[in-house]
């Protein structure tokens, strides 16, 4: 019965193959008279001798330039932002400032004396004001040798309250004080004459044990993150397509006359009979970004910032002679907050451990399509142009990451990082089709420079 | 002028490629009245096929150069598959009816299940029979008898579901087998 069913198409399809009909007058002269119009030269549609790889160069290079110059300007405003530096230098119970300050910095009035007694036990230093006598006693200091340390029995300014640093307790303390430079678990170096460096928001505090320094240091870090661990791909029979791409849409289309793709539907009809493939890959994403630190607690920081990531995806479906071939790009950016914790510190070599997550949202994602005939790219053999579609994607990108990193200073300000993490990527129910949904859990290296503000 | 031979073809296809226009003339003397003809199976008005088969011509022409030879028939079937894309683009711009919707009353809800007996019936009464369907039932009866085109590729080509493409591909074969009774018993 079956058999008798493919009979009759059979023997229709071959009896037409001979058939024929006349042609419609005067259709040569038109078709001459066309031709000659439009030069009869193969390959008339938009040339791109690179081919896909001229669509990722030009795709990429707006993006790296908008890397770079985010990077530049990182680098030029963030730093100077401590535009106060305050170089304290102890000596005979007399601050004195080295750099310019502000005349007003908001804080509680400081006393003649640069060390204010705040709590029990504490001494705060707060930004003190320029005085005349603490501008002379900065002449002063150039000539001071190292090792100078606190004295209380130090000539100090007239006060006309009672609050002065240079509590009985204090003074007792100048002993632990002068060799509080090495018991100072305080990151920086002092700097041989025992100059502590702090910006605007630096706080120091002496207890009533020592002076132990505690800084609150940012860390401002230019991060690149290159995954370059390979792809994910897939591969199965038949016709599939990329949600968001033009094929896509011409699948799924609901109206019947709403979408009617045509070079897709060559393609189809020239693999009649034939075993069609799809295959997907999806690269590993690459990231650029910028990190923020903040150091609440010793070798404890808080790692804030941004993070701007590409996806890349193709898929080929078809025959190897006629197919069609989408490539898919997403640009993400991401708000990662982790926490770092330092646990080698020394010398220009630091180890840390870090947790935390990001969250990043889709900015732009386009997909084009081309379509391959007889092995022939159809922008070069004119039958069909490439079809492009923009992407959107609303739903959020959520991730957990840990990994470990080793940094090496290579200046005073400057740290080389590697850092391999793991990653986890929660299914965010979006039908866009991507690396984190292919391979949630995934592994990624990054190597960056790290800048250190001061 | 008669189907060249494999080795005159290929050479007439290269020559082509490089624009020499009595190459030109030749593929087209030698291809235009098959593809005319498959045209009009899709197209049904004359004037429409004209202009459907110029286009698709052109189309060829200027892009013979990525054109592979790969033997005796590939550039009939690749101007074919050429052609057959006008004509269902031609269709898409000017259908008169949603292709998922179309259904002569005429043929019941439960159209018989029978094949057309062709045997018989004169080439030239087929295909006018064929341009007589209704335009949905004939597209898909085309792509799927000519082109051997899947149910599956078919839906997807037109936007209309599987199920649609088998329904409306069953009627229009019991139509034709309807038509082609007709013919026998009253000679049109």
């Amino acid at each position: 019965m079956e058999n008798n069913r493919q009979d009759w198409k059979k023997n229709l399809r071959s009896e037409f193959e001979s058939y024929k009909e006349s042609a419609p007058e005067g259709l040569w002269e038109a078709l001459a008279e066309d031709l000659k119009a439009r030069g009869i030269k193969a390959g008339g549609a938009v040339k791109s001798p690179e081919g896909r790889r001229s669509i990722w160069r030009a795709a990429w290079l707006p993006y790296t330039a908008i890397a770079a110059g985010l990077a530049a300007i990182a680098i030029v405003f963030l730093l100077p932002l401590h535009r106060t530096e305050v170089t304290l230098v102890r000596e005979s119970g007399i601050t004195a400032m080295t750099e310019q300050e502000p005349e007003s910095t908001g804080l509680r009035q400081p006393s003649d004396s640069a060390f204010t007694e705040t709590r029990e036990g504490d001494t705060r230093l707060e930004k003190p004001t320029a005085r005349k006598e603490e501008e002379a006693a900065r002449r002063d200091i150039a000539a001071e040798p190292a090792g100078m340390s606190y004295d209380d029995s130090a000539e100090q300014p007239k006060e006309a309250g009672g609050e002065t640093a240079e509590t009985p307790a204090a003074t007792q303390e100048s002993d632990p004080v002068k060799t509080a430079p090495a018991q100072d678990n305080n990151p920086a170096p002092a700097r041989g004459k025992e100059v502590l460096e702090f910006d605007d928001a630096d706080l120091f505090i002496a207890d009533a044990s020592g002076i132990k320094g505690r800084r609150d240091r940012r860390k401002l870090s230019l991060m690149l993150a290159y995954s370059g661990m390979g792809s994910t791909g897939s591969s199965t029979t038949g016709y599939d397509a990329l949600y968001g791409s033009s094929i896509a849409a011409t699948r799924l289309s609901p109206d019947s006359g709403a979408f009617l793709n045509e070079p897709y539907n060559a393609v189809l009809m020239s693999n009649v009979h034939q075993t069609v493939n799809t295959e997907r890959r999806h690269y590993q994403p690459i990231s650029l970004g910028l990190r923020v630190g903040w150091e609440f607690a010793e070798g404890l920081s808080l790692v804030s910032g941004l993070e701007y990531s590409c996806l890349v995806s193709d898929l080929s479906s078809g025959t190897e002679g006629n197919r069609y071939e989408t490539r898919q790009t997403l640009h993400y950016i991401g708000l990662p907050l982790s926490l770092e914790w330092s646990f080698v510190n020394s010398g220009r070599l630091r180890a840390y451990l870090s947790a935390g997550g990001q969250m990043s949202k889709a900015l732009y994602g386009s997909s084009t399509t081309n379509f391959i005939f007889d092995e022939s790219n159809s922008q070069e053999n004119g039958l069909a142009m490439p079809q492009t579609l923009r992407i959107t994607e609303d739903a959020l990108q959520w991730s957990a990451n840990i990994g470990a990193g080793i940094e090496y200073g290579i200046g005073d300000n400057l740290g080389l990082y590697i850092e391999p993490a793991a990653s986890y990527s929660f299914d965010n129910g979006s039908p866009v089709e991507n690396y984190y949904k292919s391979k949630p859990f995934s592994f990624r290296l990054a190597l960056g420079l790290r800048i250190r503000l001061h | 002028m008669a189907i060249f031979g494999a080795a005159a073809e290929k050479k007439i296809v290269a020559q082509a490629k490089k624009q020499d226009a009595a190459a030109i003339k030749a593929i087209y003397d030698a291809h235009v009245q098959y593809l005319a003809a498959v045209c009009r199976r899709y197209i049904p008005g004359d004037d429409d096929a004209k202009d459907v088969l110029q286009d698709a011509l052109i189309k060829a022409f200027t892009s013979l150069e990525s054109f592979s030879w790969k033997g005796p028939g590939s550039l009939r079937a690749w101007m074919r598959r050429i052609t057959v894309n006008e004509a269902l683009m031609w269709l898409r711009r000017n259908a008169s009816s949603p292709l998922s919707g179309e259904r002569p009353e005429d043929l019941g809800e439960q159209p018989a299940d029978e094949d057309p007996d062709t045997d018989g019936v004169p080439l030239e009464v087929l295909q006018r029979l064929i341009r007589g369907l209704p335009e949905g039932y004939r597209s898909i009866f085309n792509l799927h008898v000519f082109e051997e085109l899947p149910h599956k590729e078919i839906a997807s080509m037109l936007g209309i579901s599987e199920g649609t493409s088998y329904s409306q591909f069953s009627r229009a074969k019991a139509l034709l087998a309807r038509k082609i009774k007709e013919y026998r018993k009253n000679g049109k």
